[in-house]
C-alpha cells in the first residue's frame, strides 16, 4: 500500500497546459500559453520547490492544483484519485496572494476562527493550533488588532498561518516568506521542515529567494516559458553542476602570461581577482571541455596555486539552466 | 448537516463582526432607506392631495417597499460582496478551502436573510410610527406572512445568484446590478392585480410580484393563502421560487467554472 502511493506520490501533474484565453473571442489571438505540458510527481513527506523567472507559470501552476484555475489539458491526481472529486480530495492549505487572502476588516484572531471553521476543525482545535501560530509569529499582541493595521510582513504572516492551520495534508505556498524578516522566514522554514518530517506532509513552494530554496527543499523544479525544463533533488543538482565547474588560482605574474589564451578558450566562465591572485572559472558542460583544459595546462604549464572542483550555489544552478535553456530556444528559432 | 451548521455559524459571526465593525455603514444604509420612503410619501401625498385616497393604499405600498429591500440585499449585497472579494483576493481562499462555493453561496442567502429580516423590521416600525399606519400583522396571519415572505425571499436569492455568478466571470457588474435593483422598485409596484390574460402570467412569472401580491392580500385585505383558490397560488409561488433557485444555481455553477477556466477567481 504504502508503495503504491509512494509511486503515484502525494500529487501528480500529467500532461498538464493551460493557455489563457481573454474573454472577447475576437481577441483570441492574445491568448497566453502560461503552462506547456508539465509532468510531475511530487512524494509524499518532501519540500518540491518550483523556480522559475517571472512569468514562467509558477503561479498558474500552484492555482491549477488548487482546483482555483483549470487546466486547458491534463489532470491533477492527489493520492492517485482524480483532483476533481472534491470528496477524495486531500486537505489542502495555501499561501497565494499574501496579505491579501484575508479579510482586511477582521483581525487576524477573527480570520483564523472564519477559515479554521470552513476547513471543519473544531473550535477547540482552532483556539489551541492559533494561539500557538500567533506566539510563533510574534503576533500575539496584533491578535485582536484590525489586519489591515498590521504592517505588510505581518499580513503575510497571518496568511502563513492560516495556511498551517489544521495541518493539511498538501501545502502550496506561492512566495510564502514575501517581505518577511530574517527570523520570520527562518521560523517558517523551520515549521515547514518540521510538518514534512514529523507529520510527513507534503508542501510545494514557490520563491525568488534561492537561499530560502536551497535550505528548505527536497526537490527543485525549474520552470522556464512554462516548461519544467529541470526536476532533480537539490543534493543530485549541485552534484552534477560540481563535476562541470572548475576553478584555477594563480598569481597575477602568471596570468598575464596566459591572460589571452584563456580569454579565447571557450570553456571560461569568468575571472575576478582575488589579493595577488587571479581566479579563473571554467564550466565543463561536456568531456571534449575537460580535454581542452588539460591541453591548455599541459601546452602553457602555469605555475597555478590550485584548481578545485567548485560548489556551485542554487542560485548558479538556476541561472545556468535557465539560461542555457534560453540559449537553446533562441537557436532553435534561427 | 454538522458541516452546514459550522458554515452557518462562521458566516453569522463574520458578518455581524463584518456590521458592528463598521456601524456606520448599517445605519447609513438604514437612514437612506428611510429617507427615501419618506420622500416617496410625501411625494404622492402632495400629488394625490387627498389623504384618505393615499391612505387606502399605503399599506399596499409600504409591503412592496419592504419587500424591495430583500432584493437589494440578494441583488445587491451578495454579488457586489463577491465582486470585492475577488478583488481582494480572499475569495481564492474561500474557495481552497472550502471548494463547494454554491452550498456556501446558500448558507450566505440564508445568513443574509436574516441579518435583512432585523434590519427590515426597524425600517418597518420606523416607518409605520411616522406614517402613523400600523400593518395589520398579528397572531392571526403572522404565519401565513412569514411563509410568504421566506418562499418569495428564496427565489429572489435564486435570482441573485445569477448576479453573483455573472460578478464571478465579469468582475465589474455593479452598473448592472443598480439597473437592476430599480427594475425591481418597479416590479414591486406594478399594479400586477389589475393586468389580465398573458400579460399577467408573464409579470407573475417574475421574482418577487406574485410574493408582493400575495402578502398583500393577507395583510391588506386579511385573506388566506393557506386555503381556498388563494392556496392555488402559493404554490404557484412555491414553483417560482424553486425555479429561480434552481435557474440561478445552475448560472452560478457555470459561472464558478467560467471564472476557473479563464483563473479569474482572483482579481486578475
Ligand atoms: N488569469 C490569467 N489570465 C490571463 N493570463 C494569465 C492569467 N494568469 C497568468 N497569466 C499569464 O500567464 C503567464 C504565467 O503567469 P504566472 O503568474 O503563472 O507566472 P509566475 O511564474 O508566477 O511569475 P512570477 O514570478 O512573476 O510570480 C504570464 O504570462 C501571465 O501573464
Ligand atoms: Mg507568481
Amino acid at each position: 500500500m504504502a508503495g503504491t502511493t509512494n509511486q503515484q506520490g502525494a500529487f501528480r501533474l500529467e500532461g498538464l497546459t493551460k493557455t489563457f484565453y481573454p474573454i472577447l473571442p475576437w481577441h483570441r489571438s492574445r491568448a497566453v500559453d502560461a503552462v506547456q505540458g508539465v509532468d510531475l510527481v511530487v512524494p509524499r513527506g518532501c519540500v518540491f520547490s518550483l523556480l522559475g523567472p517571472n512569468g514562467a507559470g509558477k503561479t498558474t501552476i500552484i492555482k491549477i492544483i488548487a482546483g482555483l484555475i483549470l487546466p486547458t489539458t491534463g489532470r491533477v491526481t492527489f493520492y492517485g484519485k482524480d483532483g476533481d472529486k472534491l470528496r477524495s480530495r486531500p486537505r489542502l492549505g495555501a499561501v497565494l496572494e499574501g496579505s491579501r487572502n484575508l479579510y482586511w476588516r477582521l483581525s487576524p484572531m477573527e480570520n483564523l476562527y472564519y477559515f479554521g471553521e470552513l476547513k471543519g476543525l473544531s473550535l477547540a482545535q482552532i483556539k489551541r493550533e492559533s494561539e500557538e501560530l500567533l506566539e510563533m509569529f510574534d503576533l500575539t499582541h496584533k491578535a485582536r488588532a484590525s489586519t489591515q493595521t498590521l504592517s505588510r510582513g505581518m499580513q503575510q504572516k497571518v496568511a502563513v498561518a492560516v495556511a498551517l492551520l489544521g495541518k493539511p495534508d498538501i501545502l502550496l505556498l506561492d512566495e510564502p516568506t514575501l517581505g518577511l524578516d530574517v527570523e520570520s522566514s527562518r521560523l517558517i522554514q523551520q515549521r515547514l521542515r518540521e510538518l514534512v518530517e514529523r507529520d510527513d506532509r507534503t508542501i510545494i513552494l514557490t520563491t525568488h529567494q534561492m537561499e530560502l530554496a536551497a535550505r528548505v527543499a527536497d526537490r527543485i523544479g525549474i520552470l522556464s516559458e512554462g516548461k519544467l525544463i529541470a526536476e532533480d533533488s537539490l543534493s543530485n543538482l549541485v552534484a552534477f553542476f560540481r563535476q562541470q565547474d572548475y576553478e584555477l588560482e594563480l598569481p597575477r605574474l602568471e596570468w598575464e602570461q596566459l591572460r589571452a589564451d584563456v580569454s579565447a578558450f571557450r570553456f571560461t566562465e569568468g575571472q575576478s581577482a582575488a589579493n595577488e591572485e587571479m581566479r579563473v572559472t571554467f564550466h565543463l558542460d561536456n568531456r571534449e571541455g575537460y580535454y581542452a583544459l588539460s591541453e591548455l595546462l599541459l601546452a602553457r604549464r602555469p605555475e597555478f596555486t590550485t584548481i578545485r572542483q567548485v560548489t556551485p550555489s542554487l542560485e548558479d544552478i538556476f541561472l545556468q539552466i535557465t539560461q542555457h535553456y534560453s540559449d537553446g530556444e533562441d537557436g532553435g528559432g534561427a | 448537516m454538522k458541516r452546514a451548521l459550522k458554515l452557518f455559524r462562521a458566516e453569522v459571526v463574520r458578518s455581524v463582526l463584518l456590521t458592528i465593525r463598521y456601524p456606520i455603514e448599517l445605519f447609513v444604509g438604514l437612514f437612506i432607506m428611510y429617507m427615501l420612503f419618506m420622500g416617496l410619501f410625501l411625494g404622492a401625498r402632495s400629488l394625490v392631495g387627498d389623504t384618505q385616497v393615499l391612505n387606502a393604499s399605503l399599506d399596499g405600498f409600504i409591503i412592496s417597499y419592504i419587500m424591495w429591500f430583500f432584493v437589494i440585499s440578494a441583488i445587491g449585497r451578495l454579488a457586489f460582496h463577491i465582486e470585492s472579494e475577488a478583488q481582494m483576493g480572499v475569495l481564492e481562499q474561500i474557495f481552497l478551502t472550502y471548494p463547494r462555493m454554491l452550498s456556501l453561496m446558500l448558507v450566505r442567502s440564508a445568513v443574509d436573510f436574516c441579518m435583512s429580516l432585523l434590519v427590515v423590521t426597524v425600517l418597518l416600525f420606523s416607518i409605520m410610527a411616522t406614517t402613523g399606519k400600523w400593518l395589520a400583522i398579528g397572531t392571526g396571519n403572522i404565519l401565513q406572512i412569514l411563509v410568504l415572505l421566506v418562499v418569495t425571499v428564496t427565489g429572489i436569492y435564486g435570482f441573485g445568484l445569477i448576479f453573483a455568478g455573472l460578478a464571478l466571470v465579469f468582475k465589474r457588474i455593479g452598473q448592472v446590478g443598480s439597473i437592476m435593483q430599480f427594475a425591481f422598485f418597479f416590479l414591486a409596484y406594478l399594479p400586477v392585480e389589475q393586468l389580465t390574460g398573458w400579460l399577467k402570467v408573464a409579470v407573475y412569472s417574475l421574482p418577487l410580484t406574485l410574493g408582493v401580491s400575495l402578502i398583500k392580500t393577507v395583510v391588506v385585505e386579511h385573506g388566506s393563502v393557506f386555503s381556498g383558490p388563494e392556496s392555488w397560488l402559493l404554490l404557484g409561488l412555491v414553483i417560482n421560487s424553486v425555479a429561480y433557485l434552481l435557474v440561478g444555481s445552475v448560472v452560478f455553477l457555470i459561472c464558478e467554472r467560467k471564472s476557473r477556466m479563464d483563473g479569474r477567481l482572483g482579481q486578475y
